[in-house]
């Protein structure tokens, strides 16, 4: 489910770190003045068991990958807002250091991942289990059901963060600038994968941890920070909630017509020489001009392109040359 | 007045099963002991109350001529004075280290002391050369040797330079170049200001540092 | 997944006890933020030729790199432009024909710069960076915890695993392999919680009163002066190629 860079418009993702700066600010507070101080300590096993489960990934049509995320398992074991911090921390780490996930769509996964997923899935066991904590049966099929449509729910939200990109997002010629599918194909593409395996991952990753958990220490505390939330907040989580469609709708028509305008009336579609030479650039960019550049701009880049490129080759195919040539020696 | 006062200590776990029965011990400064008896019989329990981070089940433990209860840690003050003057190398040196890197390991304790950024870096310098970290100073704990790990645990509590110092095992996972490498160092480590509190199965440590034996039994007894 | 996993511990650990990657001499912060910074504007630019030329200075650094990690940042470009490419591909037939090109363009500049990055700074000088810039120690602390135990955790379960399979013979059948999963996992799981309510006495002793710093700050140096021009040169060549439209 991770949105990678440029699927979508620099907007959008502004618009859902905006969504998801309040979900952080709230999480941190909870939990630095609710949340035991050693169960503070175990936020970080619970992002390594995130990553984890997020390893598990396999590519979907429509843009992105299918896995489980373990937050509602996170979520009913420390509290939904020690899983928001953990589920975040987690896709930050894949993001920067393991290239999973853009930058610039961090926002918007850790709404989807980190916001949405744990707090409808702890908000969906416990309502179908309200005294949680004195019947295990009933505990275990409340988390299942939960972490199923809790998964589901971010996946929706993935879904159509993609499939409203070219709705609002085009250029003069009308090609989208960024995920071209609309939500008729992002829905079906994202939905079919999380309500059969990756819901049922999700469910058996959250169901098996748990009863292992209780099974071999029942002791094990339980309390966290219940999502007892002040009425305030729980208003402000609504008004979020409802306000972030609207918001990327807002957003999105502001700059498109911007767009459509100032492009129409550029002579889109001209290429100087220098660049054109080779690559079949008008048919492939048409919304990308270079008009206003010196050709010469075009020349030296193209040049300077091109050097690159052959010392990168250059430099790796000497680099397996010698190694091969040292393996001979060694051998002869 | 000793510096740590155990009067008739008793100690049970959650569900009951005693872990030491009546203990009463009296330790002075500038001697070092050591602690001997089967596994199970109660050592780790003893530490975990020296430590404060148990409290006896009757009896009562006193610091420096100070009760140590449940109240007085509350008291995040007093909590942090105690635990600045004992420092405690923990069995399974791995929990010991949390943080990202050797340095910051040994810093972690000196931040929680409130020292200024300058003391804490010449502090964790110091420390780095006396324990012979120098290479291993960036690296993070988790990706090191056992015995690198033990000296590293050791120099995160040695930096405090805590009165007493109380440890478990010290010798256990070590090759014999490591064990021969912590004797020496713990040798070192005996002064007139200080308490040493070991525990260890190692006759020969034994044999080399202990001013006096506490033997413990499997009925959670001390025996002499 | 346990192959990937092992790789992605391999990878930590080997970053760390690489003794020939030296400390970066500019700012991890610096750097980190003009990645970022330049990763924003190529999203925002409507003109190749800004995408283009970022590209090209990336390539440029590239070039610079060691041959071996040349080929390892090579291997690492590749998945994601294929994947985009072929994603994006249905798309042509759409109707929109630019989208295809545009966005793994800027797919693979946004990749390759973060590659660079990792090139440059190790995983700790990047998870360093958060603790410089003041997030609450409960973030710096957990993010540091999460890479421990990830390296910790994967080791369990790859023993755990061994044991498991030593047990059964090599004979797991597929249904006992899921209940089997469940266990390993949720053994790892308590085992790793034990280990970090271990870890929290450990710092109780160490009189933990909520102060989570790192030991090395950056001064600011001659290396950051120069990164920092690359600022307004991103910013005014970004203006020139908006313009240009």
């Amino acid at each position: 489910m991770h949105i990678p860079d440029n699927y979508l418009s620099p907007q959008t993702c502004a618009v859902m770190f905006a969504a998801a700066a309040p979900a952080w600010v709230i999480s941190v507070r909870k939990v630095k003045k609710e949340l035991p101080p050693e169960k503070v300590a175990m936020m970080g096993v619970g992002a390594a068991f995130s990553f984890l489960g997020m390893m598990f990934n396999v590519p979907l049509p429509g843009g992105t990958t299918g896995h489980a995320v373990g937050g509602t398992l996170i979520a009913l074991l420390l509290g939904p807002y020690a899983s928001c911090i953990s589920v975040s921390i987690a896709l930050l780490l894949q993001a920067l250091i393991f290239g999973d996930g853009g930058i610039l769509s961090f926002g918007a996964n850790c709404f989807n991942m980190a916001f949405v997923l744990p707090f409808v899935g702890y908000a969906i066991a416990h309502a179908i289990s309200p005294n949680w904590g004195k019947n295990k049966k009933r505990d275990l099929i409340g988390a299942g059901i939960g972490s199923y449509i809790g998964i589901n729910a971010a996946a929706l939200c993935a879904a159509i963060e993609f499939g409203i990109q070219t709705m609002l997002f085009k250029d003069a010629s009308g090609n989208a600038l960024y995920c071209p599918y609309g939500l008729n194909v992002s829905i079906p593409a994202m939905m079919a994968g999380h309500l059969t395996l990756f819901g049922l991952a999700e469910v058996v990753f959250t169901v098996a941890v748990l009863a292992f958990v209780w099974k071999a220490a029942p002791d094990f505390d339980n309390s966290t920070v219940k999502a007892k939330t002040a009425l305030p907040v729980k208003i402000l989580l609504g008004v979020l909630i409802c306000a972030v469609p609207v918001g990327l709708l807002a957003e999105g028509t502001a700059w498109g017509e911007w767009g459509a305008d100032e492009i129409s009336g550029t002579g889109a579609g001209y290429v100087p020489k220098g660049i054109a030479h080779g690559i079949n650039y008008p048919a492939l960019l048409p919304d990308y001009s270079f008009s206003g550049l010196p050709d010469w701009f075009g020349y030296i880049l193209s040049a300077v392109v091109g050097v690159a490129l052959l010392v990168i080759i250059f430099r790796i195919i000497s680099y397996i040359a010698s190694k091969g040539s040292r393996y001979d020696r060694a051998v002869a | 007045m000793n510096t740590i006062e155990l009067k008739n200590v008793s100690f049970n776990y959650d569900d009951g099963t005693p872990a030491l029965e009546d203990i009463s011990l009296s330790l002075a400064s500038g001697r070092c002991y050591v602690i001997k008896g089967p596994n199970g019989c109660g050592k780790s329990s003893l530490f975990r109350i020296l430590n404060g981070l148990s409290f006896p089940t009757k009896g009562e433990y006193f610091f420096k001529g100070t009760a140590v209860t449940p109240k007085f840690l509350h008291d995040k003050k007093n909590a942090a004075i105690f635990h600045s003057k004992i420092g405690f190398l923990f069995q399974d040196t791995e929990v010991m280290l949390f943080t990202g890197s050797v340095e910051d390991e040994i810093a972690f304790g000196l931040y929680q002391l409130g020292l200024s950024d300058e003391e804490v870096k010449s502090r964790t310098g110091h420390y780095i050369s006396a324990l012979s970290l120098e290479a291993l100073r960036r690296r993070a704990p988790f990706s090191l040797s056992g015995g690198e790990k033990k000296r590293v645990a050791l120099a995160s509590i040695l930096a405090m330079e805590p009165e007493v110092l109380i440890m478990d095992e010290p010798l256990s996972g070590l090759d014999e170049d490591g064990q021969s490498w912590i004797t020496d160092a713990l040798k070192s480590l005996k002064s007139p200001e200080r308490l040493l509190l070991i525990a260890t199965h190692n006759d020969q440590l034994v044999r080399e540092i202990s001013d006096q034996t506490i033997l413990m039994d499997k009925f959670h007894h001390i025996v002499n | 997944m346990t192959e990937r996993l092992l790789k992605a511990i391999a990878a930590i650990v080997d970053s760390d006890s690489n003794s020939e990657k030296k400390p970066s001499r500019m700012s991890p912060a610096l750097r980190l933020a003009v990645a970022v910074f330049a990763i924003v504007l190529c999203a925002c630019s409507r003109n190749a030729v800004f995408v283009i030329t970022v590209l090209t200075v990336e390539l440029i650094r590239m070039a610079l790199l060691k041959p071996d990690r040349m080929i390892y940042v090579l291997k690492k470009l590749v998945l994601p432009i294929v994947f985009t490419l072929l994603i994006m591909l249905p798309a042509v037939f759409f109707g929109h024909r630019s989208t295809m090109l545009t966005v793994t363009m800027k797919v693979a500049e946004s990749v390759l710069i973060l590659l660079l990055v990792n090139e440059d700074l190790s995983w700790k000088e990047i998870t360093g960076v958060f603790s410089e810039i003041h997030l609450p120690s409960v973030i710096t602390m957990t993010l540091d915890t999460t890479v421990r135990f990830l390296v910790l955790l994967g080791r369990l379960a790859e023993r755990i695993h061994e044991a498991y399979l030593l047990r059964s013979l090599g004979r797991a059948a597929d249904r006992r392999k899921m209940s089997a999963a469940g266990g390993i996992l949720g053994t790892v799981f308590l085992k790793s919680s034990k280990m970090s309510q271990e870890s929290f006495e450990a710092m109780q002793c160490r009189g933990y009163n909520g102060a989570y710093r790192r030991l090395s700050r950056h001064r600011f140096c001659i290396w950051d002066a120069l990164y920092l021009c690359a600022v307004p040169m991103l910013v005014i060549f970004f203006i020139i190629t908006q313009k240009a439209i």
